[in-house]
């Protein structure tokens, strides 16, 4: 009954508010839970909030009664309101997309958790946003310290080493059932290259996840040795992000032009589990817009330095960024590539210290204010701003304050094809979530809108 | 009594009846499904659909953004005057508040949807959990809506089914008239050919329909009762007649011999009497005395008077005294006709001697009026071992062909005006009596050989000699 997980990397930190990273994601939905969550079909359903009401500036949720820590102890609703106010002070600029909407928060008694809303309310979008596992419960220690051995989401920490970091499972958590199981192990892979593509060698593991950009050979021995195969359909997007420095100087024309150029089923030659990105979100989701991006007559910058650009080394293993930078070369440009591990991205971000980012992002985040927050209000954010009209972070904000949720939906549909239209990001591909198990781990039961494995869902064969 | 119905007018009333019945049947249905059917359909369309908005809308409801939800929940629906779709809280009252006063259908919410017949609409009460355990109601999406009726559909349908039935219920009724005609046409055709011929029973049996079957069936034996009881009347007026004519025969006769007997007694003073003219005065009176007689024969045998005494006759000692008779017969005499015989001594068989002797005379009888002038007749005894045969040969006409068959039936006779047609016929009568057999040859312009068989009986002289 025990999961064995690989990653590239376990986390350093561990914060269920924070989450940068698909590892990140998959940790703070197994150490945390939120008021609200979604079901199978991206509906919203109570979670920790057994009903709520909503008047003009507020919102009014009831915890649900009997409500436990893993440790056996009550709990109350000014804990929550102590977890959500830590998450603010720690991390503002990853979370303007909540509290940019709430005036304050409060907790009346031990039941009842109260966000005062600075406008409309029921306009707010927060209870949607409430379901975010960055804004769920944790446990904080008489110091206000975070506190991990003590959960109300589906497991706590038991053991922490260099190593290995061991989950168990929470036998008071509000979804508990028989059958889930009882143990997470996480350990580092062994291999260097894509997790999925060395989960053959990985013998220890019974779970990997990764990324859909596998070589053909490698998916059909896993379907012929009978591992279980879950992914997203296209959730993520492979894009190149300039600097601000580099997309104000200059960098923006250049990558304008590598967009009118770029022959992106070249460059993807032999791969799967990708499909060509015309936008920065896929289709179907809600910031897509039916009007693409026109680039109209895009011209070669006369004097480029040389672009220092940097990838993760999830995709070190994979030819196609090769392919990029030959191609590039082709049309003119000087590049570099060099590979940095996950760890160090934010680092690179706050320093700058690259002319253009080669990653993959998660798109298809059912809380479309907070993801379009994430990607150009943060700092340092991902998609830089210029002056008007290339201040997106300005327009995201602008459109964050639009009375109603429709409303601000429609504003930022455009946000991001005009960053697009202006260099200020590249999109190549969009490409798939991916977890691959060992025949005895069966994934079925996890539902394809789910944005990563939830262990609680996974089911281990007797 | 009135008369009876046609059978083609029978089946018309009942073809209009129930035309007539049908197609109010069909339009009645029509018109309950054409009304309740939308119904029907628009429980399914609102429960769907309110299933799906609530499904589709609800982060958006749940989040907060009721309104929204609402307005495009409404104009998704198309609501229009008179319908409603809102969302209610658990306590019935509206989740976004407005200067309307609020109306419910009485439908209560437990139903889910119903049906408001009186204003034509059906409403659905869709609850919204909290919870995915469907424990905490949020409240419900009240839908209160028209369906819609494509009334210019309907008539269309309704002109064609109508039409249609009006179509067949014609068809059927010139059809089914076309059908009686040519039924009665083929029973009145039967009918005819039945009472031109009613003897024939297979005309009976050719009923044109196997229906009618029975009513041949039940034809054919009231035509052989019919045939029965007409030969019963026959018989009986035939045996009357005889029993008449026999009665009225044998009182002249016994005149007659009477006065033949006083004409010898006084004749024999006063005149000279020719003595074989006198002898066959006897001999004819005698012969009508044995027709008077095998008269009363048949009718007593008719009407089952016969006694089953049956006394032994020397055949061969009777069959050569009239033989011997039949020599005088005036018409052999006439006519120079040989009677003669070939007995066989000693034949005796169980039959009483006027019966025999009037068989055999008739048989001479009919031989000797057979045959030509010069003609012969043979009377022969022939005895076996078992039976005695006694013959009657002539060589005169013969019988035709297609008389053989007809020639012992009572009435039949080669002498129209002279003859009483009896003749055969009592032979045959006398033969069957005394368990003879009766053999007829004969060959047209050849002659006729009659042959008669009986049982023979061993006697011994004693017994021969008593009956002589």
């Amino acid at each position: 009954m025990t999961i064995l997980r690989t990653y590239k990397a376990i986390p350093d930190k561990i914060d269920p508010a924070h989450i940068l990273t698909m590892a990140d994601t998959e940790l703070s939905s197994a150490l945390s839970a939120t008021l609200v969550s979604f079901n199978d079909d991206r509906g919203l359903i109570s979670a920790l909030a057994e009903r709520w009401t909503i008047s003009e500036r507020e919102i009014r949720f009831t915890l649900r009664s009997q409500l436990k820590w893993s440790d056996g102890l009550a709990v109350h609703a000014s804990q929550y309101k102590a977890a959500l106010l830590r998450a603010k002070r720690l991390y503002q600029s990853d979370l303007k997309a909540l509290f940019d909407h709430v005036e304050a928060i409060e907790a009346p008694d031990e039941r009842t958790l109260v966000f005062i809303t600075k406008g409309p309310a029921a306009e707010s979008g927060v209870v949607l946003k409430l379901s975010e596992p960055m804004y769920g419960l944790v446990a904080l220690d008489t110091k206000g310290e975070l506190e991990l051995k003590r959960t109300v989401g589906p497991y706590y920490v038991k053991e922490r080493s260099k190593e290995q970091l061991t989950l168990a499972l929470n036998t008071n958590w509000i979804n508990f059932t028989p059958g889930i199981p009882e143990i997470v192990e996480m350990r580092t892979a062994v291999g260097a290259a894509g997790a999925i593509s060395d989960f053959a060698n990985e013998k220890w593991a019974n779970l990997v996840s990764g990324h859909s950009i596998v070589d053909g050979e490698t998916m059909s021995t896993f379907r012929t040795n009978g591992f279980h195969i879950w992914h997203r359909n296209f959730d993520r997007l492979f894009a190149l992000f300039p600097s601000k420095k580099f997309a104000t100087k200059g960098g923006a024309e250049a990558l304008k032009y590598l967009a009118t150029k770029v022959d992106r089923a070249a460059v993807m030659k032999g791969l799967t589990g990708f499909t060509n990105a015309e936008q920065y979100f896929p289709r179907g989701y809600i910031l897509w817009s039916q009007i693409g991006p026109t680039f109209g007559h895009a011209k070669k910058p006369e004097k480029l330095e040389k672009i220092r650009m940097i990838s993760l080394e999830t995709y070190k293993g994979l030819p196609f960024l090769h392919r990029l930078v030959r191609f590039m070369e082709e049309i003119g440009f000087h590049v570099s590539l060099e590979f940095i591990k996950v760890t160090d991205l934010n680092s690179h971000l706050k320093a700058q210290d690259y002319e253009i980012l080669a990653a993959g992002v998660a798109v298809a985040d059912p809380n479309f204010e907070g993801a379009i927050s994430f990607w150009v209000e943060r700092e340092p954010p991902l998609v830089p701003s210029g002056i008007a009209p290339h201040d997106f972070a300005e327009q995201s904000r602008k459109a964050r304050a639009l009375r109603s949720s429709r409303e601000r939906a429609e504003s930022m549909k455009g946000i991001l094809i005009r960053a697009q239209e202006a260099g200020y990001v590249l999109p190549l591909f969009h490409f798939s979530s991916l977890s691959v198990s060992r025949p005895e781990v069966d994934l079925s039961s996890i539902p394809n809108t789910d944005e990563t494995i939830d262990f609680s869902k996974v089911r281990i064969k007797k | 009594m009135n008369a009876p119905t046609s059978l083609e007018t029978h089946m018309k009333r009942l073809a209009v009846g129930w035309t007539s019945a049908g197609l109010a049947l069909t339009v009645g249905l029509t018109l309950s499904v054409i009304y309740l059917l939308p119904f029907h359909q628009a429980e399914d369309q609102i429960r769907t659909f309110g299933a799906a908005a609530t499904a589709s809308h609800r982060s958006d409801i749940l989040s907060g953004d009721v309104l929204a939800a609402e307005l495009q929940i409404q104009t998704a629906l198309s609501i229009g005057p008179g319908e409603q779709a809102f969302f209610l809280d658990p306590d019935m009252t509206k989740w976004v508040k407005n200067d309307q006063d609020l109306h419910l259908s009485p439908c209560p919410a437990a139903a889910g949807v119903c049906r408001d017949y009186l204003s034509h609409k059906v409403v659905s009460y869709t609850p919204i959990y909290y919870d995915g355990k469907k424990q905490n109601l949020w409240g419900y999406l009240y839908i209160e809506k028209h369906f819609q009726t494509n009334w210019a559909m309907i008539a269309l349908v309704m002109l064609a089914i109508f039409f249609g039935m009006i179509f067949q219920a014609g068809g059927f009724y010139l059809g089914l008239t076309r059908a009686m005609r040519t039924v009665g046409q083929t029973l009145r055709d039967w009918a005819r050919k039945l009472s031109l011929d009613p003897r024939n029973r297979e005309n009976y049996k050719s009923a044109p329909f196997s229906e009618i079957a029975p009513i041949a069936l039940a034809l054919t034996g009231l035509r052989v009762e019919i045939d029965q009881l007409e030969e019963i009347a026959r018989k009986e007026g035939a045996l009357s007649t005889l029993r008449s004519v026999g009665h009225d025969i044998l009182n002249p006769v016994a005149r007659l011999k009477r006065n033949l007997g006083s004409l010898e007694e006084e004749g024999a003073d006063r005149f000279v009497l020719n003595r074989e003219l006198v002898l066959s005065l006897h001999a004819n009176v005698q012969r009508l005395s044995v027709y008077a007689e095998q008269l009363k024969f048949i009718y007593r045998r008719g009407i089952g008077d016969v006694s089953d005494e049956c006394p032994t006759t020397n055949i061969s000692l009777e069959a050569r005294k009239i033989a011997d008779e039949m020599k005088f017969d005036p018409d052999a005499i006439d006519r120079n006709i040989t009677v003669d015989f070939k007995i066989d001594p000693n034949c005796y068989c169980r039959i009483p001697v006027a019966s025999f002797g009037r068989m055999i005379e008739n048989l001479c009888a009919n031989s000797i009026h057979a045959s030509d002038l010069g003609g012969a007749v043979q009377v022969n005894v022939e005895g076996t071992s078992n039976s005695v045969v006694i013959s009657i040969i002539d060589n005169g006409h013969g019988i035709p062909d297609d008389m053989k068959s007809k020639v012992f039936e009572a009435g039949v006779t080669s002498r129209p005006n002279r003859g009483t047609g009896l003749g055969l016929f009592v032979v045959k009568q006398i033969c069957e009596q005394y368990s003879g057999i009766l053999h007829l040859e004969s060959e047209a312009g050849k002659g006729t050989a009659i042959r008669i068989e009986f049982p023979r009986l061993e006697i011994r002289d004693e017994l021969s000699n008593s009956t002589r």
